[in-house]
């Protein structure tokens, strides 16, 4: 399932340091009440994104990344519940907010947006915020792509009708030069006859033209922040690597920034710059991807690498899947979750408390007691 | 050419309802003629031989079960001619054409209400699941599904009579049942109809509400509806585009059914209220076996019924353009 | 007619669904790195539990938290319990009748006399006749003392039409005082009695009614679902026919051809069929719906790789994995059922005097002059009411429970 990610990397993208934010996370959790007990899919996560970075978030399967990239924007379904945290992004233009608004009664007894604690400079909590401030960023600022294209289209109107929707919410245009725009922006994702498939059907096109279609919608408004959760799951591998290289070539072009949700630490590797690891609801190591690959340092992470398949390795050498099974949701090792697993697992130590957040000068982030503040 | 082929299998399809109609009418002992000579000698009258003679040739009643077919449905086809009812003595064609207005006013007028009310109500149950409307909405359908029509009906017959001393049956008052069309009349009727489409339509609006309700929440919690939302779509305006519009589908599949319905109209709660619609017609021709009657109107219905499935997926296909598409495929 | 399409759409829309629906069932906690949507992992991740308790269970667990279709459960076995020792419970039979007592109002039930002390008892009726009409006006006079007691010799009766018993569970201490606690009808016979004995045939033909469609649906359904092609399409047809044809009409044209010489049991049967012919189509179209699906299902294509014998599929893989879907369709169609019956019965097309069924009684409160004089006559349209709702409670319940994985 995993590809190998060491042949082909990227050459490192360095983002500067001093590249505004566009991300702001801090300690956000949402849980899920379910029926037989508390889920908590994402337990106190920060996290920071600038400008034209591109950050991938890998982990397990129920590790909470998509439940964590899903909370950005509001999106997360019942029984899911956002229940703290902020999540702070650059402050939408007043009036883009204001037009949202509607008149008279409709405004009945909804509550005044919640006052705005101090956050970073002109940015804007969207936890507790107004509707229409959500509703400003969505597709606008902050875009999102989904995992399965087949599904997340709807399959009841044209490719064309959606994206020209996308167009018109955010910019005031007639229906033409939205549609004209729409075209530009299927051409510009890399598919032919742009002029035709814009009335098509989701149903008449293929996985990975769908996929194109839903990456073109989402880039219809300019986003600062483009959301890929899983983007290339339900694809082929060649189509695959077909829609990473374009994702590639917009970040390029539109200077955007992206987070890659993915479970695939091959796909993390072709595309990002840096790397949030997240384990049950937590990430447990933050680092520049090279840096990542090379040193580890979380004993989840090394042995998420171990798993991987490598070109080069000796023959016989056998694939090493992490120890042990995901504890089960509703009863988590006390201490660090992951102590079960572990092979470094300290009596006494992980399993009292939960391990600091462990920082180097590069930046290289970790939640483990085999590292202190002050060692290297 | 889809349709087309579509209309020949419709042929087929009503070809074979004729024959299972033509041998319902042939079911009950005695034929026709003997059953309206028997009736005849109870009231102590005669019927001459030569009518008799040529009633049988009518019918055909001496000739083999396939020219007695090819009679009856000859003279419905090519003279619209359903045969004579004994218990009326009069042509089928007209007893049915005379309630057929009223019948379908009532089923229209029933019909829109129940959409009127139900949609809205359905989609917002469904949107605020588990919200105490939602229970007040689920409580009504529960209870409106578990009471029988008819027992709706002699509950406000007895209301009526009882606290406002007034017969709630009949779509006229005496003054005008016979008068021609006016002012007064069309007021007269309005006054009386209403308690017969409320009370079809709290059985029909309690189901509706369910199945939209269940439909809605199929669809709601879909991934085309989460990227619709990330696009920044006010929910309202989202909700009508995406999970209403796909939850829709299914009814659409089935609006043709509707169709002989508005004909045979709400049969029960027309006998208990006495309406001069169809339903207390066929009612009364089932009891007295009145079987060119029964048999025209299981024809009708039926054939109402094949059209209306073909109506069904020709709205489906408007509706959903996967359907559309499968259909030009092939 | 509504109601009937509304079936019908609620059921073409639920099948689609229900196929996709299975797919994320299989899902188990993932034991690596997975390709699933982490979405839905935290709504899949019961199962870890779950897994290791048998389907029923889940089921049973799942049933339990619809808090109303707990209460309609007991109701419904309450009621069957009633029906099946009608003769024990109902205070007299159907046959006993008085004239004296037309038309005579429920009387109630007191616990307490202030001269005689503690113990059951009801008051007695004054009779007055109208000079004119002739009609019985029947006053609750307070100062007779009807005392009751259970267990009390009464009306003899045959216990399941076999044991020669003359108890009754509750009764007048004499035999011969008026004892209406539901009133009476015109010819003075007991509408509890009635209604009781009336719930044995209205339940039943529902039972029979489903089980006969449950064969014919589950015979045709599989047989189109498994084999697919021209059968299908010709089985579909069919289905498509019946389910459009508003069924009133069909059922009038039906029952119209029923001889009005045939007794009771005969009639009662040639009912259960008219019923049964409409109502197999749904659980056809159900049975189907599962088989088409799970036929793609992986664990079905793993079986026949493991060499598994057809009927070995069919019996140990498929039938369990939709039994608890054909259980709640079923409980689903009996009170169709039960409604069936009463409205024909009701037009006088279904079961007829003297056989006792709801709708036969409902027949007595047709006429508005009658439910105007004695409007308790309407009780078995409450008794209706009581039975279907509980029911519909049961169906929903089960349908909720019945994919415990969802």
């Amino acid at each position: 399932m995993l590809q190998t990610p060491t042949s082909d990397q990227a050459p490192a993208r360095r983002v500067a340091l001093d590249a505004p934010l566009v991300l702001k996370l801090d300690g956000l959790r949402t849980q899920f009440v379910l029926d037989d007990g508390v889920v908590e899919a994402v337990e106190g996560v920060d996290l920071e994104m600038r400008r034209g970075e591109t950050l991938a978030v890998v982990g397990e399967s129920g590790c909470g990344k998509s439940v964590m990239a899903r909370s950005i924007l509001q999106l997360v379904d019942r029984p899911g519940r956002i229940v703290g945290g902020q999540v702070w992004v650059p402050r939408p233009p007043a009036e883009a907010v204001a037009s949202r608004r509607r008149p008279g009664l409709l405004r009945r007894g909804r509550p005044e947006p919640v006052q705005q604690e101090d956050g970073p400079e002109g940015m804007v909590n969207l936890i507790g915020a107004e509707p229409e401030m959500i509703r400003a960023v969505r597709g606008k600022r902050i875009a999102m792509v989904f995992q399965e294209p087949m599904t997340s289209l709807s399959a009841v109107h044209t490719v064309g009708n959606q994206i020209i929707e996308a167009i018109q919410l955010h910019e005031p245009m007639s229906k033409e030069a939205a549609r004209e725009r729409a075209v530009d922006l299927l051409r510009r994702v890399g598919i032919a006859g742009p002029e035709k498939r814009i009335d098509t059907y989701p149903f008449q096109l293929s996985g990975g033209m769908r996929q194109r279609v839903m990456i073109a919608m989402a880039l219809s408004c300019g986003p600062e922040l483009l959301i890929a959760d899983e983007p290339t799951t339900a694809l082929d591998v060649t189509t695959q690597a077909q829609i990473l290289e374009l994702l590639a070539e917009l970040r390029e072009d539109l200077g955007m920034a992206i987070m890659l949700i993915t479970h695939d630490l091959g796909v993390a590797a072709r595309l990002a710059d840096s790397v949030a690891v997240m384990y049950l609801g937590r990430v447990v190591e933050r680092g520049e991807l090279a840096e990542i690959f090379r040193s580890p340092r979380h004993p989840y992470t090394q042995a998420l690498l171990r798993s991987v398949p490598k070109l080069g390795r000796r023959r016989g050498e056998r694939l090493a899947p992490v120890r042990g099974m995901v504890p089960h949701p509703y009863a988590r090792p006390s201490g660090c979750t992951f102590r079960d697993r572990c092979d470094h697992f300290i009596p006494g130590s992980c399993d009292t408390a939960l391990p600091p957040l462990i920082r180097d000068e590069q930046g290289h982030e970790v939640r483990c007691v085999l590292y202190k503040e002050d060692d290297r | 050419m889809y349709i087309v082929r579509r209309v020949g299998l419709m042929l087929i399809t009503l070809l074979a309802i004729s024959f299972a109609t033509f041998w319902i009418i042939s079911l009950p002992p005695g034929d026709y003629v003997s059953t309206l000579v028997a009736q005849a000698e109870t009231r102590g009258e005669s019927i001459s031989a030569e009518r008799i003679a040529a009633l049988r040739d009518r019918y055909g009643l001496n000739d083999p079960f396939l020219v007695q077919y090819w009679k009856w449905i000859s003279n419905i086809v090519f003279h619209g001619d359903f045969g004579e009812s004994f218990a009326w003595n009069r042509p089928v064609s007209t007893l049915i054409w005379d309630r057929v207005g009223l019948s379908f006013f009532l089923s229209v007028s029933t019909l829109l209400l129940v959409w009127a009310i139900a949609f809205p109500i359905g989609i917002y149950s469904a949107v605020k699941q588990y919200s105490p409307g939602d229970y007040v909405a689920t409580f009504f359908g529960f209870v409106g599904m578990a009471v029988p029509e008819f027992m709706l009906a002699l509950i406000f017959l007895y209301i009526g009579v009882r606290f406002f001393n007034q017969s709630a049956g009949g779509l006229f008052s005496p003054e005008y049942v016979d008068a021609v069309w006016n002012l007064g009349k069309v007021l007269d009727l309005a006054s009386h109809l209403w308690l017969p489409v409320l009370i079809i339509s709290i059985s029909g609006t309690a189901g509706l509400i369910r199945v939209t309700r269940a439909n809605l929440l199929d669809e709601l919690y879909k991934p085309y509806v989460v990227t619709a939302r990330a696009k920044g779509l006010p929910e309202w305006k989202l909700l009508l585009k995406y999970p209403v519009r796909m939850s829709l589908s299914p009814f659409f599949s089935t609006v043709g059914w509707l169709l002989p319905g508005l004909i045979s109209g709400e049969t029960i709660i027309s006998i208990v209220l006495s309406l001069p619609t169809t339903g207390p017609l066929l009612f009364g021709a089932t009891e007295s076996q009145d079987m060119y009657l029964v048999g025209s109107f299981v024809l009708i219905l039926s054939a109402l019924t094949v059209v209306g499935t073909l109506l069904s997926d020709i709205a489906l296909a408007w509706w959903d353009p996967r359907i559309r598409h499968r259909y030009q495929g092939s | 007619m509504a109601e009937k399409t509304v079936d019908a759409l609620r059921r073409s829309s639920s099948e689609p669904a229900e196929g996709v629906q299975l797919g994320p069932a299989g899902e188990q906690v993932p034991l690596g790195i997975g390709g699933d949507d982490a979405a839905t992992a935290p709504t899949a991740a019961p199962l870890a539990t779950g897994g290791t308790a048998s389907q029923w269970r889940l089921v049973w667990r799942k049933f339990r938290k619809h808090k109303l279709a707990l209460v309609g459960a007991w109701v419904v076995i309450a009621i069957y319990a009633v029906v099946a020792f009608a003769e024990f419970l109902s205070p007299s039979t159907t046959r006993a009748q008085d004239a004296a007592y037309a038309y005579a109002p429920p009387q109630a039930l007191h616990v307490y006399h202030p001269t005689e002390g503690l113990g059951l008892y009801v008051n007695g009726y004054t009779v007055t006749q109208d000079p004119e009409t002739f009609a019985l006006d029947f006053a609750v006079d307070e100062s007779q003392y009807i005392p009751v007691g259970l267990l009390v010799k009464g009306e003899p009766y045959e216990m399941w039409g076999l044991i020669p018993m003359e108890r009754h569970l509750i009764g007048p201490e004499d035999p011969d005082q008026p004892f209406y606690l539901w009133g009476a009808d015109r010819a003075g016979r007991d509408m509890l009695t009635r209604i009781i004995y009336g719930a044995r045939v209205s339940l039943s033909i529902g039972l029979v009614g489903v089980a006969a469609s449950f064969v014919l649906g589950l015979t045709l359904g599989g047989l189109s679902g498994y084999y697919g092609g021209k059968l299908d399409a010709f089985i579909q047809r069919i289905i498509e026919f019946l389910m459009a044809i508003p069924s009133l009409p069909l059922w009038l044209a039906l029952s119209a051809a029923v001889p009005p010489t045939w007794g009771p049991l005969t009639r009662y049967f040639a009912i259960t069929v008219i019923l049964s012919v409409i109502g197999w189509t749904g659980m056809a179209r159900v049975v189907r719906g599962r088989f088409l699906s799970l036929r793609e299902e992986d664990f079905i294509t793993a079986a026949r790789l493991d060499g598994c014998s057809r009927p070995r599929i069919i019996g140990r893989h498929m039938l369990p994995s939709f039994s608890s879907h054909m259980i709640a369709s079923l409980t689903m169609a009996v009170p169709g059922m039960i409604l069936g019956e009463t409205a024909l019965s009701f037009l006088g097309l279904g079961l007829q005097s003297p056989a006792v069924s709801w709708g036969v009684l409902l027949q007595d409160a047709q006429n508005i002059r009658a439910i105007e004089t004695a409007p308790w006559l309407m009780l078995p349209g409450a008794a209706i009411f009581v039975t279907v709702l509980a029911m519909n409670f049961v169906g929903d319940g089960l349908r909720d429970a019945a994919d415990p994985y969802k």
